[in-house]
């Protein structure tokens, strides 16, 4: 019997594992491949045209907000605006008769270590809504002044230290318990409450401060409320004492744009002076032979080293649709090349000789006619120091600006 | 003891270090009806009988002598080694299934399903070329990889229009598609990938003629042409950056440059004439004694596609064919008791000359084929097992090939379409 089991087993076995062995592969014949259509190629545009244009500074979304004048720019203005917090609207603690108001503060935030009074700003108030952080600009305060705001003063500093009494952050604190009725507007439910800052004197000082685009609320502008309030058991009252945090809820520097600053000989990028560039290049869709893949595509533009700061973040974009009047002198309200953005709108930081980007899924899909062939614009990148700029080395024969194509045709 | 040392040899056997075969990368692929034997009941033949006495799975002509309405599966294993290579690859499929209906021994009718051509082909080059681009250098290697083929479905019959003379027709119907992927890989960075999908229609039509000389010799004739030559509906993708790596224009995990939804896959171009073939067989067959036959063929085909429309792997294609083949037959014995004389055992030998379009070079095969087929219950049925075994010679580059198949074929016969007798 066990014969009989071991002989089948030893035949199941065989058919099994032969059948196994019965497989397909497709390991690769060596061949020269001379009959392969796909190759790779190299295409060179040096017919660049850079031309600079301007736009009224806004830097709404920089991560800092800044006081004063630094490289002859001036920022006379921090506006910093504070809506009804939801779900809960904290504001409605002011008007609260269960509570009792012990303090109420409001809190900027700086890196700066060596700030001292002189540096201080000057806090207003204004029960309204003055500003809006993506579009504002020096335009709509031409004329502004103070003297219908409240003026809430000056704050005192406190520095925070961690527990090695390293530096973190300086705090700049301003009491506003004697205005607690400023704050609150039975009649307006829907207040919006703007703060501002300005020096006291027009000297040259300068403070940097965070905004609310710098992080998530630990360092944001913010107004905090302290107060206590009564529980009565049947036998015991318990007195409990909190506080509430009300936070920017947007903010901005408007920057007074300078003009006699720029150098019309030369292309500048800085969002202080409102400067950006339009490039072209004449690139169209029968660039490449029809139905090539692009491989990489890098834009090149030499950098003046001696003006510019290194390290500086350009942002490059297509145009989609082009509004300017090609008038030189013209200071846009809005920028007026409106651009395609994702996924083709790529940034990078300048080096210390050139500012190279890739413009591969843009080149691919103007071949693909997915895009247009009106240029690109070159901005800034929004979180640079508005007071540094970069310049663009485009009339000397050395380096000329490149696109530079590497491609595969079929 | 014996069982395990066969164990081992079975599995070494068919594990030996095999490629697979370069004819796969011409034309429209490795023609099945060239390539090893048909099926396992046929052997080396294709019109001369060889599955039982007077009857070839293969040949409509031949079909009148079967006593029972047969139904004919066959599964084949290839393999090939090519001496410069050391690569393994092997492949396998089913390679025939017939079902044939003798109609009162004077006419019969047959429909059979097959692979016509075997495309799957990877073909790399054999060097890294160095691309220099702004100062940079870009190391690549091409491949070309192509997978699929070409089915045939052949409906067919034939009349016995005196005692000597049958004449027989057979239409093949060809389809199928293949996937044609060409490929620059780049030592640091996605490979750029060209997607082709072919997919392919024709109609071949055949004449067959049998004549029975005397009670020792017959001929046997066929004569295939196109009625509509093999075309082609090529859907050329653009080329994209396969990021992923899985060879498809998609955007599963990581997203292929450029995207697939940006760009406009074009509408299939339909090619005319690709694969034109014309073919001539002749064979004849002389009985040595009751159960034992030799017999020979002589095949010409000749294939005036224009292969110059679509890409084509290795560049070339099979324009000219010459086959000759002698096969010593020997059939079971019905009425005897023995075991052994249940068998039917075939050995055969073949040579074969291709000639190659572009280059006009030749391959030259040498082969030798050896079956056997074991009959068995009344009605007849039938396992069939052959074995094949050729050398190639590519002149043009004295490349060597050594290929192999295996065929395993089992065949039913039963009576249909006969009016039972009510209860």
């Amino acid at each position: 019997m066990k014969v009989i089991y071991f002989n089948w087993l030893i035949s199941l076995s065989s058919i099994f594992l032969t059948i196994l062995s019965l497989n397909c592969s497709d390991d690769p014949v060596l061949s020269s491949l001379d009959n392969s259509l796909l190759q790779l190629d190299t295409l060179s545009i040096s017919s660049i045209d850079i031309e600079n244009y301007t736009v009224y500074p806004n830097i709404g979304l920089n991560s800092k907000l800044y006081l004063g004048t630094k490289n002859h720019i001036e920022a006379p203005y921090i506006f910093i605006k504070m809506t009804n917090p939801s779900p809960v609207n904290y504001w409605d603690i002011l008007n609260d008769t269960n509570v009792t108001i012990d303090s109420i503060r409001f809190m900027v935030f700086s890196e700066d270590s060596t700030l001292s009074e002189s540096s201080f700003p000057n806090l207003y108030y204004s029960p309204d809504s003055h500003f809006n952080e993506n579009t504002s600009t020096y335009l709509d305060f031409e004329n502004f002044s103070f003297p219908n705001w409240l003026d809430l003063g000056t704050p005192s500093l406190i520095e925070e230290l961690d527990d090695s009494s390293n530096f973190i952050n300086a705090k700049l604190v301003w009491s506003l318990d004697s205005f607690k009725t400023a704050f609150y507007d039975t009649l307006d439910s829907n207040l919006t409450r703007t703060f501002g800052m300005q020096f006291s004197s027009s000297d040259s000082n300068f403070i940097q401060l965070y905004s609310e685009e710098a992080g998530y609320q630990t360092t944001d502008p913010k107004v905090l409320i302290y107060y206590r309030f009564e529980t009565i058991n049947t036998d015991t009252t318990l007195l409990d004492t909190t506080f509430r945090t009300i936070y920017s809820a947007s903010d901005i520097s408007i920057i007074k744009l300078n003009q006699n600053l720029v150098d019309t000989t030369k292309i500048c990028i800085s969002n202080g002076l409102g400067q950006r560039a339009k490039v072209y290049a004449s690139i169209s869709g029968e660039l490449l032979p029809s139905g090539s893949l692009v491989k990489s595509a890098n834009l090149i533009l030499p950098i003046d080293s001696t003006k510019s700061e290194i390290n500086y973040r350009l942002i490059l974009d297509p145009i989609k649709i082009d509004s300017s009047n090609s008038d030189p002198y013209n200071i846009y309200l809005e920028d007026p090349y409106e651009s395609y953005g994702f996924p083709y709108r790529i940034s990078n930081l300048t080096t210390d000789s050139t500012f190279t980007v890739s413009i591969k899924e843009y080149i691919q899909n103007l071949l693909l006619d997915n895009v247009n062939s009106l240029g690109f614009k070159i901005i800034a990148d929004e979180n640079n120091d508005p007071f540094e700029s970069t310049w663009l080395k485009i009339s000397e024969n050395t380096i000329k600006p490149k696109i530079k194509i590497i491609y595969v045709k079929n | 003891m014996l069982k395990i040392n066969l164990l081992f040899f079975l599995i070494s056997f068919f594990n030996f270090v095999l490629s697979q075969g370069i004819t796969n990368g011409f034309g429209v692929g490795s023609l099945s009806s060239f390539n090893g034997a048909y099926n396992a009941t046929a052997g080396l033949t294709e019109l001369v009988p060889s599955f039982q006495k007077g009857v070839s799975v293969t040949n409509p002509i031949t079909w009148k002598n079967l006593r029972f309405t047969y139904l004919s599966v066959s599964y084949g294993y290839s393999i090939a080694n090519l001496n410069n290579s050391l690569a393994i690859n092997e492949f396998s499929n089913l390679s025939n299934i017939s079902w044939i209906i003798p109609i009162k021994s004077k006419t019969a009718v047959g429909l059979s399903l097959s692979p016509y051509s075997n495309q799957k082909i990877n073909v790399a080059s054999k060097d890294t070329l160095v691309f220099s681009a702004f100062n940079d250098t870009l190391k690549t290697s091409n491949k070309i990889e192509r997978f699929g083929g070409i089915m045939s479905f052949k409906v067919g019959g034939s009349r016995q229009v005196s005692d000597k003379l049958t004449f027989g027709t057979q239409f093949n119907f060809l389809f199928g598609s293949s996937r044609y992927d060409e490929i620059i890989q780049f030592d640091s960075s996605p490979s750029v990938v060209i997607n082709t999908r072919h997919r392919y229609t024709g109609l071949l039509n055949a004449y067959y003629f049998g004549f029975k000389l005397n009670e020792k010799l017959n001929f046997y004739g066929k004569y295939s042409f196109p009625l509509n030559a093999l075309n082609i509906a090529v859907l050329s993708r653009p080329i994209y950056e396969d990021v992923n790596g899985n060879n498809y224009h998609d955007y599963s995990t990581q997203q292929d440059f450029p995207h697939p939804d940006s760009v406009i896959v074009p509408d299939e171009n339909r090619l005319d004439g690709i694969h034109n073939p014309t073919e001539y067989l002749f064979a004849i067959e002389y009985k040595l004694n009751n159960r034992s036959f030799i017999s020979t063929e002589i095949i010409q085909f000749n294939d005036f596609g224009n292969y110059n429309l679509i890409k084509v792997p290795m560049n070339n294609s099979i324009s000219k064919l010459d086959i000759q083949r002698l096969q010593l037959t020997r059939f079971s014995d019905e009425l005897s008791l023995k075991f052994i004389d249940k068998f039917i055992s075939r050995i055969g030998v073949q040579m074969k000359t291709v000639v190659l379009d572009k280059s006009q070079s030749e391959i030259k095969e040498r082969s030798v084929s050896l079956g056997f087929g074991f009959n068995f219950k009344k009605m007849g049925n039938q396992i069939d097992l052959n074995y094949y075994f050729g050398n190639r010679v590519y002149k043009n580059t004295q490349n060597k090939e050594i290929f192999q198949q295996f065929q395993l074929s089992t065949s039913l016969a039963d009576l249909w379409f006969v009016k039972r007798r009510q209860k």
